[in-house]
C-alpha cells in the first residue's frame, strides 16, 4: 500500500519540478537570443537603447539562469534518487546524449560567464557579441540533448528489447542510436519550438505590461523595442511549433498508437474518423462531444477512409487516461488563440495601425503570453500522460522505476513547498532588479 | 587502473577542488566578508556556476561509468543527497541576490544564507561521499541507510580534514591579512587528519599504497611550503592544482574499493558504452579547457583586450 503512496510521491516530485524548470528553460531559451538581437541591432546603429535593453536583459536572464540550473541540478539528482531503477536501465543504453548535454551546458555557463562579466571589456563590441552566440547554442542544444532522452522513453531503441523483457538482460547495446529514435527528429523539433514560442512570448507579455504602464516617450520607445525583439522570436516560434505539433500528433499513430488514441478520444479504431471537440470520459468512453466529419482520418492518414487507431486494440491495463484529449482540446485552443492574436497583430501592422500603440493590442499580448504558458505545460502534461502507465513505452512501467523508500515522501513535500517559495521569490528578485536599474533619459534612441 | 574509474575520479577532483575552495571563503564569509567583499565578489561570482555544473557532470559521468550501483546510490542516499540538492538551489539563489538586489545590508544577509547554504551542502554531500567510500551506515544489499552514514568517526575526520584543506585553499586565493600561515598549517594538518582517517578506516588500503602517499604527499607539501615562503604572486592556483593532486594521491591509493570491501570494477561499465563515454569525455573535455582558459583570461587576467 505504501508503495503506491511513494509511486504517487515520486511522480508528484518529478512532474513539479519539470513543471517549473520547463518555464525557466524556455524563457533561459528565448532570452538569450533576444538580448543577442538587441546587442547586434545597438552596435549596428549605434543605437544607446537597444544597448541598454541587451545589459538589462542579460541581468533578468542571469538570474533565471542561476535558479533555471538550480532546478536543473535538483532534477538530475531527482532522476537519479527517484527513479534509480530507471537509470539504471537509461545508463546502460541510452544515457549518451544527457552526458554529451553537460558539454553542452558547459558551453552556456562557461560562455555566460564570459558575456556578463565583459561587457566594457572589448575594443570591439562585436567581440563581445559573439561571446553570446554559445550561450544562446548551447540553451538550445541541451534542449536538444534532453529531448533525446525523452524521445527514448517514448519510442526506446538501441538494445534487445524482448531480451530484456524475458530475463532483465540487457543485450545488444548500440550506444548511438538513442540519438536517432524513431521519434527523436519530430519530438526535438516541437520541443525546441514550443520552448522558443513560450519564451518570446513570456518576453511580450512582459513588454505589453510595462508598456501599458509606461508614462514617458522615452520609456515606451524602449518597451516597444523589446516588445518588437521578441515578437521576431515569438512569430518565427510559433509558426515552427504549429507545423511540428501537427507532425508530432500524425507520427503517434505508428510510434504510440494507444496515447495517439486517447489524444482523439478513439476507444474503437475506426475509418472515416471525426474529429471529436470536447466530451466528457465517462466510464472508459467519451461522450458530449462535438464531431467533425472524416477530419481526423484525412490528417492522420491523408484520406478519410484511412483507419485510425483505437484503445480497444490494447489491454486496458496500458490505456492512457482519457483526460488527456481534453488537455489536447484546450492546447489546441491555447494555441490557435494566439495565432489568432499574431494574425490580427500582422494585419493591424500591414494596415498601418499602429498596432503596438492600442491597449487593446497590448492587453491580448499579455493574454498571449498566459496562453503560451499554458500551452506549454499542458501539452507537455499531456504528452507525459499519454506515455502512461510506462515510464520507457512498452518497457518499463513507472512503478516499476519509483524508489519506494518510505522516506521519500517527506522530502518530496518539503521540496514542493520549497518551490512555491522559491519561484516567487526569483520573480520578486528579477522585478527589483530591472526597477532599481530604470529606463534613464540617456538611453533614448539617437 | 580501471580508465573509466580514473576519468570518473579525475572530473570529481576537479569537481572538489573548485567546491572546496567555494567552502574555504564560505567561512571566511562567515566571519569576515565587509572585509574581503571585492576580492571574494571578483573571485567568485564569475565561477561559481562552473562549479556548480561540474557537479552536474560528476553525476552524469557516475551515472554513465557506474550503471549498476545506481539502484544502491539511488535508492539508499536519496535524502541526503535530495536535502544537499535543496541547499544547492539556495546558495545559487542568494549568491545572485547578493550580487544584483543587495543593498550594503541585504548583501551581507543573503553572502551570510549563500554560505551557510553552501556548507550544509557541502556536509551532506562529503559525509554521503565518505559513507559510500567507506561503507559505514550503507547496507549495499538492501539499500538502506542508517544515520551512522553522518555520525561516524571517518566522515568526521574526512570533513575536518576537508574544512581545513577548503581553508588553506580560501587563504592561498584570498590573502587575508594576519592568515598567511594558517594556510599552509591547515593544509599540513587536512592531509594528516585525512590519512589517519583512510588508514585506520579504510581495510583495502595497502601498506605499499600508504608509503607512496606519504612519499608524494610528503614533496608536494614540501613544494607548497616554499611556495607559501616566497609569496609567490599564483600561489592561489598552485594551491589549487596541490590539492587537486593530493586528492588524486587519495583515489589512487584508496583504488579499487567502495562500501569499504568491495571491489568497484564490479559495477563499472562494460557495455558499449565504455568507449563513446570516453570518446565524449575527452572531445567535450577539451572543449572544457579551453573554453576555461578563455574565461581565466578574460576574466581575470586582461583588463581590456
Amino acid at each position: 500500500m505504501f508503495g503506491l503512496y511513494a509511486v504517487f510521491f515520486d511522480r508528484l516530485l518529478t512532474g513539479y519540478s519539470l513543471f517549473v524548470h520547463i518555464i525557466l528553460a524556455s524563457v533561459g531559451m528565448a532570452l538569450p537570443i533576444i538580448i543577442l538581437l538587441a546587442e547586434y541591432l545597438g552596435i549596428r546603429f549605434n543605437d544607446k537603447q537597444y544597448e541598454s535593453i541587451a545589459k538589462r536583459l542579460s541581468i533578468a536572464f542571469i538570474i533565471l539562469f542561476a535558479v533555471g540550473t538550480a532546478s536543473g541540478t535538483l532534477i538530475a539528482f531527482e532522476l537519479l534518487l527517484v527513479w534509480p531503477k530507471f537509470m539504471a536501465l537509461v545508463s546502460q543504453v541510452a544515457i549518451l546524449p544527457v552526458y554529451v548535454e553537460v558539454f553542452a551546458f558547459f558551453m552556456e555557463t562557461i560562455f555566460l560567464a564570459m558575456y556578463i562579466y565583459s561587457w566594457d571589456k572589448f575594443k570591439s563590441k562585436m567581440t563581445h557579441l559573439l561571446l553570446g552566440i554559445p550561450v544562446a547554442l548551447g540553451a538550445a542544444l541541451s534542449a536538444l540533448f534532453i529531448t533525446m532522452l525523452n524521445a527514448f522513453m517514448n519510442t526506446p531503441n538501441g538494445f534487445n528489447i524482448a531480451t530484456y523483457l524475458k530475463n532483465g538482460t540487457i543485450t545488444n547495446v548500440m550506444p548511438y542510436a538513442v540519438f536517432s529514435t524513431p521519434s527523436t527528429s519530430l519530438e526535438a523539433s516541437h520541443v525546441i519550438s514550443t520552448a522558443y514560442f513560450a519564451g518570446a512570448f513570456i518576453v511580450i507579455a512582459y513588454a505589453a505590461i510595462m508598456l501599458l504602464k509606461a508614462s514617458d516617450q522615452n520609456k515606451k520607445a524602449y518597451y516597444v523595442k523589446i516588445l518588437k525583439l521578441a515578437l521576431i522570436v515569438g512569430i518565427i516560434a510559433t509558426l515552427l511549433s504549429l507545423v511540428t505539433g501537427l507532425q508530432s500528433i500524425s507520427s503517434l499513430v505508428h510510434l504510440q498508437p494507444e496515447k495517439y488514441a486517447a489524444i482523439e478520444g478513439n476507444i474503437n479504431p475506426q475509418s472515416y474518423a471525426p474529429e471529436r471537440l470536447g466530451g466528457i470520459p465517462i466510464n472508459g468512453t467519451l461522450r458530449y462531444y462535438i464531431p467533425i466529419p472524416d477530419i481526423q482520418s484525412i490528417l492522420a492518414t491523408g484520406s478519410p477512409s484511412g483507419t485510425v487507431p483505437g484503445l480497444s486494440s490494447y489491454p486496458k491495463s496500458t490505456w492512457p487516461p482519457l483526460i488527456i484529449h481534453l488537455m489536447f482540446d484546450m492546447l489546441l485552443g491555447a494555441s490557435a488563440l494566439v495565432t489568432l492574436i499574431l494574425a490580427l497583430f500582422v494585419l493591424l501592422w500591414l494596415l498601418k495601425r499602429k498596432p503596438l500603440e492600442s491597449k487593446f493590442m497590448l492587453s491580448l499580448f499579455i493574454l498571449a503570453g498566459v496562453l503560451a504558458v499554458f500551452a506549454l505545460e499542458d501539452g507537455w502534461v499531456m504528452e507525459e500522460l499519454g506515455r502512461q502507465p510506462w515510464i520507457i513505452y512498452n518497457v518499463m512501467l513507472v512503478s516499476q522505476a519509483a524508489n519506494t523508500t518510505p522516506t521519500i515522501s517527506p522530502i518530496a513535500v518539503f521540496i514542493l513547498a520549497f518551490y512555491v517559495v522559491a519561484i516567487p521569490a526569483t520573480v520578486f528578485v528579477i522585478r527589483k532588479v530591472l526597477a532599481k536599474r530604470p529606463v534613464e533619459p540617456e538611453q533614448v534612441s539617437v | 587502473m580501471n580508465e573509466l574509474y580514473l576519468i570518473n575520479y579525475l572530473i570529481f577532483s576537479i569537481f572538489l577542488t573548485m567546491f572546496l575552495v567555494e567552502v574555504g571563503i564560505a567561512i571566511i564569509s562567515l566571519f569576515g566578508y565587509e572585509k574581503y567583499k571585492d576580492r571574494i565578489k571578483r573571485l567568485i561570482n564569475p565561477i561559481w556556476e562552473v562549479t556548480g555544473t561540474f557537479a552536474i557532470f560528476y553525476v552524469v559521468n557516475f551515472e554513465v561509468t557506474y550503471p549498476t550501483m545506481l539502484s544502491i546510490v539511488g535508492t539508499a542516499y536519496a535524502v541526503p543527497l535530495l536535502v544537499a540538492a535543496i541547499f544547492i538551489i539556495l546558495r545559487n539563489m542568494f549568491i545572485i541576490f547578493s550580487e544584483y538586489i543587495g543593498t550594503d545590508k541585504s548583501e551581507h544577509r543573503f553572502r551570510l544564507i549563500y554560505s551557510v547554504s553552501t556548507l550544509i551542502a557541502a556536509i551532506l554531500a562529503i559525509a554521503t561521499l565518505a559513507s559510500g567510500i567507506s561503507g559505514i551506515g550503507i547496507s549495499p544489499s538492501t539499500s538502506t541507510l542508517t544515520p551512522s552514514f553522518l555520525f561516524n568517526p571517518f566522515t568526521i575526520l574526512i570533513l575536518a580534514s576537508l574544512v581545513l584543506f577548503a581553508l588553506s585553499l580560501a587563504e592561498s586565493i584570498l590573502k587575508p591579512e594576519g592568515f598567511q600561515k594558517i594556510g599552509i598549517v591547515s593544509e599540513i594538518l587536512g592531509f594528516a587528519i585525512a590519512y589517519v582517517a583512510v588508514a585506520m578506516y579504510l581495510p583495502g588500503f595497502k601498506i605499499a599504497n600508504q608509503t607512496i602517499l606519504i612519499a608524494v604527499s610528503t614533496v608536494l607539501l614540501a613544494i607548497a611550503v616554499i611556495i607559501q615562503a616566497a609569496k609567490y604572486k599564483h600561489a592561489g592556483a598552485f594551491n589549487m592544482i596541490l590539492v587537486f593532486l593530493l586528492i588524486n594521491l587519495f583515489g589512487v591509493a584508496a583504488y579499487p574499493y567502495i562500501f569499504g570491501t568491495t571491489n568497484i570494477t564490479s559495477y563499472i561499465a562494460t557495455s558499449a558504452l565504455a568507449t563513446p563515454e570516453i570518446l565524449i569525455t575527452l572531445i567535450g573535455g577539451a572543449f572544457v579547457a579551453i573554453s576555461l582558459v578563455a574565461l581565466i583570461y578574460i576574466n581575470y587576467i586582461k583588463k581590456n583586450i
